[in-house]
């Protein structure tokens, strides 16, 4: 039977046709998923370039924010970081006036000298505060006579001199301070969580605000991907039906050849078998045509550093696509041998 | 030798057009002989190839019986008659219709695959000697464009003879060919015949009739011998 179905592929023009159009019906997907996969990484890379564009702030209008209220909103899903920001409040040592801040964001690579924080009693401080007061690493502070901290580092941050604490450090003299915890920066996951995280903190009496920064441009990108959506639903229903056609008139075409098959001995499920098995070499043989294509365009694009789909992703892609086109070969293949149980053969071959 | 390779018996076949029946086979009864050439004569529309669908386990009478090699088959289901069709009857047809994909060799060889007790080896032994007795062995990768009429003709004879059935059914075998080569395939069916084949022929032809051993005319649906003229 394979020495059969060998010779099936001696029909260079059918082969050729067929594999051009599964060809192009899957590369069409590809296509739509790899926009897809742009503007769903153009949006990502957007609201990762700005912070602010996933957090929200919310003002705790109806009761007071304890430490145990902050570690409740922690569990809240997609909350991934609760911080101040800044306080907008200052404490003094001596004469020097100092503009508390949290270490968030800060990382190893924006201190220029020393290290990061620790401890509670640890603190960054930025240059223009280290320049105007005269500090150096190792300094001691005693902020309003009650915080003893010690400078471990100093970066080049903001010019407005300021001390940076540890977040619960900073909460802690915040809260024995009664200043303005009520406001908050949350970071979330992802933007697309943010209405989630909105409603669940309003079911918690909190006020939230989204930051709207870069709402537009990403509501913008948003629709573009709905609309790529969509338009893969119609290219999968444009595939199915296109795919049906095609692997009928390829069974329909086998009709007179199943006929003579049939009528020197052959059954029915032989026939199915060696149509099913065509059409499967045809799938399979369009499907590695067009990782040939993917595996040399990501050459090319990741040389140029241009965006791509990573391997795993046109893997599952691909994985549908011969999903979809083994369903519809299954079904082929039934009614096929539904029809070979009616087909009149020698009628069949006496019209040929 | 003359033994009864087929057998029918009491045959009827009606078909239903517009709320009428038309009964097309009302009671065939004949024995088929191994040896022998049969010509079924008829008019068109009288039910000859009916006949052969019937014969050949395509179709399925009303009634009566069908015994092959003395095994009733009037009953057996499609998976058997594809079995009986592979080993016992071979098909030839006014078209030829042979596969164009497949070169001259492979065609004869395609009912051979399904021979479990063939290996390569004797099937390979076999396809040269049906080319050696269809004078094809020059055309063995020939596909079936390549050849003429007549070649493409004794090619499906020999496809037919691929499993060394008992049956030969031939619909209008030497219908698109010239003079020559008709005469060429009507000696190549008779001498089939006297190695103890069962041939069996539909035709309009004179020179079949004349070639028959035996004649036989379907009319109203019944089958009776006639004289060869």
């Amino acid at each position: 039977m394979i020495e059969y179905i060998k010779t099936r592929f001696r029909d260079h023009h059918k082969l050729l046709i067929s594999v051009s159009l599964l060809f192009t019906i899957s590369l069409f997907i590809l296509i739509a998923e790899f926009l897809l996969s742009y503007y769903q990484y153009t949006i990502n890379k957007t609201v990762d370039k700005k912070e602010a564009n996933r957090t929200l702030i919310i003002y705790n209008v109806t009761k007071e924010m304890t430490n145990q209220d902050f570690i409740e909103l922690s569990k809240i899903k997609h909350i991934i970081n609760i911080y101040e920001e800044y306080t907008n409040w200052n404490l003094k040592e001596k004469d020097k006036i100092f503009l508390l801040q949290n270490n968030y964001n800060i990382t190893n690579t924006k201190i220029n000298i020393g290290h990061n924080i620790n401890s509670p009693n640890e603190v960054l401080i930025n240059k223009t505060a280290a320049n105007e007061y005269h500090l150096s690493i190792d300094d001691q502070i005693n902020l309003n006579d009650k915080y003893k901290v010690k400078i471990v580092g100093i970066i080049n941050n903001d010019e407005i001199p300021s001390i940076y604490f540890e977040n619960k450090a900073l909460r802690n003299i915040a809260l024995q301070e009664q200043a303005f915890l009520n406001k908050m920066n949350i970071v979330i996951d992802e933007y697309q969580n943010l209405n989630f995280v909105i409603k669940e903190l309003q079911n918690r009496g909190y006020e939230a605000i989204k930051n709207e920064t870069l709402d537009q441009e990403v509501n913008r990108l948003e629709e573009i991907i709905n609309n790529i959506s969509f338009g893969i639903y119609f290219i999968i229903l444009f595939t199915i039906v296109i795919t049906f056609s095609i692997f009928n008139i390829l069974v329909k075409n086998e009709i007179k050849n199943n006929a003579l098959l049939k009528l020197i001995g052959y059954k029915n499920k032989n026939i199915v078998f060696m149509n099913f098995i065509y059409l499967l070499i045809i799938i399979i043989i369009s499907l590695l045509s067009n990782s040939v294509i993917y595996f040399f365009l990501k050459l090319i694009l990741d040389i140029n550093n241009c965006f791509t789909i990573p391997y795993i992703e046109y893997l599952s892609i691909i994985s549908y696509i011969f999903l979809l086109y083994f369903i519809i070969l299954v079904i082929i293949s039934l009614i096929n041998h539904l029809k070979l149980h009616k087909i009149d053969m020698l009628n069949i071959i006496e019209e040929s | 030798m003359n033994n009864v390779v087929l057998k029918c018996q009491s045959l009827k076949k009606t078909y239903k057009k517009k709320n009428r029946k038309l009964v097309i086979l009302k009671d065939i009864n004949y024995e088929f002989k191994s040896g022998h050439v049969y010509a079924i004569v008829g008019k068109s529309g009288a039910g000859k190839t009916t006949l052969i669908n019937i014969l050949g386990l395509l179709k399925k009478q009303d009634s009566g019986k069908i015994f092959i090699l003395n095994n009733d088959v009037s009953k057996i289901n499609e998976n058997k008659a594809s079995e009986i069709r592979n080993k016992n009857i071979g098909f030839v047809f006014q078209s030829f219709y042979l596969d164009p994909l497949l070169t001259t060799e492979e065609n004869i060889k395609l009912p051979m695959l399904l021979n479990n007790s063939l290996d390569k080896i004797k099937i390979n032994e076999r396809v040269k000697k049906l080319l050696k007795e269809v004078e094809l062995e020059d055309r063995e990768t020939h596909f079936p464009k390549e050849l003429s009429g007549g070649e493409q003709q004794r090619v499906a004879i020999a496809r037919a003879l691929a499993n060394n059935p008992d049956i030969i059914l031939a619909d209008e075998p030497t219908g698109s060919l010239d003079p020559e080569n008709e005469e060429n395939i009507l000696n190549i069916l008779k001498s089939l015949a006297k190695k103890g084949k069962c041939i069996i022929i539909v035709t309009h032809s004179k020179t079949v009739r004349e070639y028959a051993d035996i004649v036989l005319e379907l009319k109203k649906g019944i089958l009776e011998e006639v004289s060869r003229d």
